[in-house]
């Protein structure tokens, strides 16, 4: 199944439509909600359509049946009761978080560098929070021209920050500095996010052990194969199930290297404002000069490593998008290996865990072999055609590490603003533990 | 030797489970109201019993997703099932017992008004021992001198009144819930030219039973597929195996007549006794046919009971027959030739690394039947399909 693929978001508790023939694509990419929050997904070739209702009814079912259960465990009367429907259960999940803090209490922070047009869209999405954010923060990160400024001054809702060095991370810390909410939502210029985004990351914040949450990024558009591609063996998307990565998981994984990108995307990530206080800011290494990849998994890490707790939400939606050509997909593979290896020796020269070495000395390599090898009889297509960008870059990554490691992680400036009443727990302890 | 094979109806009171002395685990179909939703085995001590309780364990381990999905359309009011005119064939070779333990269990669970016929059609008999069967059980019958299960199916399609022919083989019984799915499968899909059905085992006595249902049997899932075209897919439509088997297995007359019937080269006896089903399913997709498979279209089939009865069946049905059907795929299917080279690459690669696996003793089938399979796969390959079309042109001569 080659794309181009529509994108079709079905809501299951409305009469379910027929799915037509489309001439213009060769299949659909169909997400299921209920209850607001999307609960599955299937990808249907053209081939079969059109399809019945009561067909999409019963790949709906097969879609959504794992995210469903999960929301059964959790409810009251288990799963074997005959008697309500099971997405009555999702809905019980929903109604009995206890919700912390509102959407009205959060900064929303973007961080971009040239991409206006897609910014515009961005922030036309951002206009329809609801309920609406404290603030919305553009960080027009070393711009080559006003087009940003200008466009974000013709927003009485957005305010325009500057931050004339380029990097990712440094932009994300100026963001921090200068906001004021006591949660801090970021997302990215070639994201749109739903109305209820916020307020689903907000509504994550359900322990207090929680300092990061993260949320659900669907593709935007499945237009050309490399857009699929990614979206296939990389992409944000994390699954329908909400997750929590606790000092249990980090336990379990030290040995061979929490993966840390596992939480989430940072297309889509809050955070409260202690976390700041609590582990500093973003490394300021990482992510300079490149498409922007793993200072959000560095800084989970820390989280982490500090013994909090992330929380994967796909309640809040975002979505995502991707690089359409296969130039664009080659060089954010680069760049995604490139980050991923420095902040490996990043995280190990914070933490010292020697598991972060072990996956950068035998897993990441062992890897890359099982993939040499494999890829020979394709001749290196489908997707094994990005093998020799990501080998460069997990390569210029270690570089790139060992000549920067001396530069400043961190502005001089205090990070955080003065903390909030916000209580850290006094029972987490630090995991932190050389391995 | 044995496995305990039960039936569980997860929204009833959970059972409590006695295995014997002889039994080495226990295999269970799960439902739910009714509708077969799961199912899985699992090796046990002898004798052990299963509490209620460790039953209820097992279902939240294994089966919560499909009890979930079950419960999910249980809580939708269904759509009134709309039947097509459906005459059921049975095609038949010197096998009157199972015969009439066949159409019994139709008798029983296909509700009379359902069906327009059922027919029977005899091939090639050497006595009278099947037309009596049949007419002890009301049912119509039919004779097929020329030899070959799809010569047989050839005169169902040509003998039936309905619209749609669904096949049966002799030695299946039907679920009671058979009829009920494939009339949802129709309702859903009333586009299909191809409804194919799910199979469990009937029994589980002996070692090749057990053996060949921890291979999979011919299960195939439990949810309902829609098959079409995929074009730009690497390997499918030739992996046909996917789409469902000829035990269970329903067409559109006209679809099938219009594509020039069943290939009589395949399934064709002992020649080459498989390949048949795998062939209608193929040309269906090519077509640009919709073929569904429903899973609640259930039968159960016994199978073969002897280690050595199993090994053929994987070198001349699996393992020949299937090698002959991919040969003439390539040489009728120009623009499917480098699927069908994928699939044998992988095949191949696939069956050589379980018979590495089964030399050390690490293989859920044992080497001998992995080397049958390839021993019959490279003699597919060794001009069996031009064979046995020759062949079939000589019966079509002696038989017309």
């Amino acid at each position: 199944m080659m794309p181009p693929f529509a994108i079709h978001h079905i809501d299951l508790q409305r009469p379910l439509p027929a799915l037509g023939t489309d001439a213009t694509t060769n299949g659909v990419y169909v997400v299921f909600w209920a209850h607001g929050i999307p609960l599955g997904h299937c990808l249907i070739p053209s081939g079969v359509l059109p399809m019945s209702p009561t067909m999409l009814r019963t790949y709906a079912y097969e879609a959504i049946a794992p995210a469903v259960a999960h929301y059964q465990a959790d409810a009251p009367e288990g799963i074997h009761s005959t008697d309500a429907s099971p997405l009555d259960a999702v809905q019980q999940a929903l109604a009995a978080r206890t919700l912390h803090y509102t959407a009205a209490e959060a900064s929303v922070v973007v961080c971009t560098r040239d991409r206006p047009e897609s910014l515009a869209r961005c922030l036309d999405t951002l206009a329809m929070l609801s309920p609406a954010p404290a603030e919305i923060i553009v960080v027009d990160n070393a711009p080559q021209t006003d087009a940003t400024r200008l466009l974000v001054e013709a927003r009485p809702d957005v305010r325009y920050v500057h931050e004339p060095r380029p990097g990712l991370d440094i932009a994300r810390n100026t963001g921090v500095r200068a906001s004021r909410g006591r949660i801090i939502a970021f997302t990215d210029d070639d994201v749109q996010v739903d109305p209820q985004w916020l307020y689903h990351l907000c509504a994550g914040f359900d322990t207090p052990d929680v300092m990061a949450v993260t949320g659900l990024v669907l593709p935007a558009a499945l237009d050309t194969e490399p857009q699929h591609r990614f979206e296939t063996h990389w992409g944000f998307h994390r699954g329908y199930l909400p997750r929590r990565f606790d000092a249990a998981y980090t336990q379990a994984h030290l040995p061979y290297g929490v993966p840390a990108w596992e939480i989430g995307a940072g297309a889509s990530m809050a955070f409260r404002r202690d976390a700041f206080a609590q582990v500093g800011g973003f490394d300021e290494r990482l992510d300079v000069g490149a498409a922007g990849c793993s200072g959000d998994s560095e800084f989970w890490y820390r989280l982490l490593a500090h013994g909090w707790t992330c929380h994967y939400t796909p309640t809040a939606v975002a979505h995502h998008t991707h690089r359409a050509t296969a130039r664009g997909l080659q060089s954010q593979l680069h760049a995604y290996m490139r980050g991923h290896t420095a902040a490996l020796l990043v995280q190990y020269e914070r933490h010292g865990h020697r598991g972060l070495l072990r996956r950068l000395l035998v897993s990441l390599p062992l890897y890359y072999v099982r993939r040499l090898v494999r890829g020979m009889p394709a001749g290196y297509r489908g997707r094994y055609r990005t093998l020799f960008a990501e080998i460069r870059g997990a390569l210029s990554g270690v570089l790139f590490y060992l000549r920067n490691r001396n530069a400043p992680s961190e502005t001089a400036s205090d990070i955080a603003m003065e903390s909030t009443s916000h209580k850290s727990p006094a029972a987490i302890e630090s995991p932190v533990q050389t391995a | 030797m044995p496995y305990l094979l039960v039936d569980i109806d997860a929204a009833n009171p959970l059972p409590t489970l006695h295995g014997s002395k002889a039994h080495t685990g226990w295999a269970a179909l799960i439902r739910w109201q009714g509708r077969p939703i799961d199912f899985w085995m699992e090796p046990l001590p002898p004798g052990t019993t299963l509490t209620p309780h460790d039953v209820a364990e097992r279902l939240d381990t294994r089966s919560r997703t499909a009890l979930t999905e079950a419960q999910l359309h249980q809580a939708t009011p269904e759509q009134d099932a709309a039947c097509p005119a459906v005459s059921i064939a049975i095609c038949t070779h010197n096998r009157p017992e199972r015969l009439a333990r066949s159409l019994n269990s139709i008798q029983q669970h296909v509700p009379a008004s359902g069906p327009v016929e059922v027919l029977v059609v005899d091939n090639a008999p050497p006595d009278d021992g099947t037309r009596t069967v049949v007419e002890a059980a009301g049912v119509r019958y039919v004779q097929e001198a020329r030899p070959g299960l799809n010569a047989a199916r050839n005169r169902a399609f040509a003998e039936a009144k309905g619209d749609w022919v669904a096949f049966l083989d002799d030695d299946v019984i039907v679920d009671a819930g058979w009829w009920g799915g494939l009339c949802r499968a129709y309702t859903a899909n009333s586009d299909a030219d191809a409804i194919t059905g799910q199979v469990m085992p009937y029994a589980l006595e002996t070692e090749a039973q057990v053996i060949f249902a921890q291979r999979g049997g011919f299960r195939r899932g439990f949810t309902s597929v829609r098959y079409g075209a995929d074009p730009d897919a690497e390997i499918y439509p030739c992996n046909t195996g996917i789409f469902g088997t000829g035990a269970n297995m329903a067409f559109r007359r006209k679809a099938v007549q219009a594509m020039g019937g069943c290939d009589e080269a395949l399934d064709a006896g002992a020649a080459l006794p498989g390949g048949g089903d795998l062939d209608l399913f193929y040309r269906i997709i090519q077509h640009g046919g919709i073929l569904v498979y429903e899973p609640t279209m259930l039968i159960f089939h016994e199978h073969r009971r002897t280690l050595h009865a199993l090994r053929d069946q994987y070198e001349h049905s699996w393992g020949r027959s299937l090698m002959a059907f991919l040969a003439k795929i390539y040489q009728t299917d120009p623009a499917a030739r480098p699927k069908v080279r994928r699939l044998m690459q992988w095949w191949f690669a696939n069956t050589t690394r379980h018979l590495l696996r089964a030399a050390r003793g690490r293989s859920d089938r044992p080497f001998s039947f992995v080397a049958a399979e390839l021993r019959g796969a490279l003699r597919g390959l060794c001009g069996a399909y031009p064979r046995a079309v020759r062949r079939a042109q000589r019966l079509k001569q002696a038989y017309p």
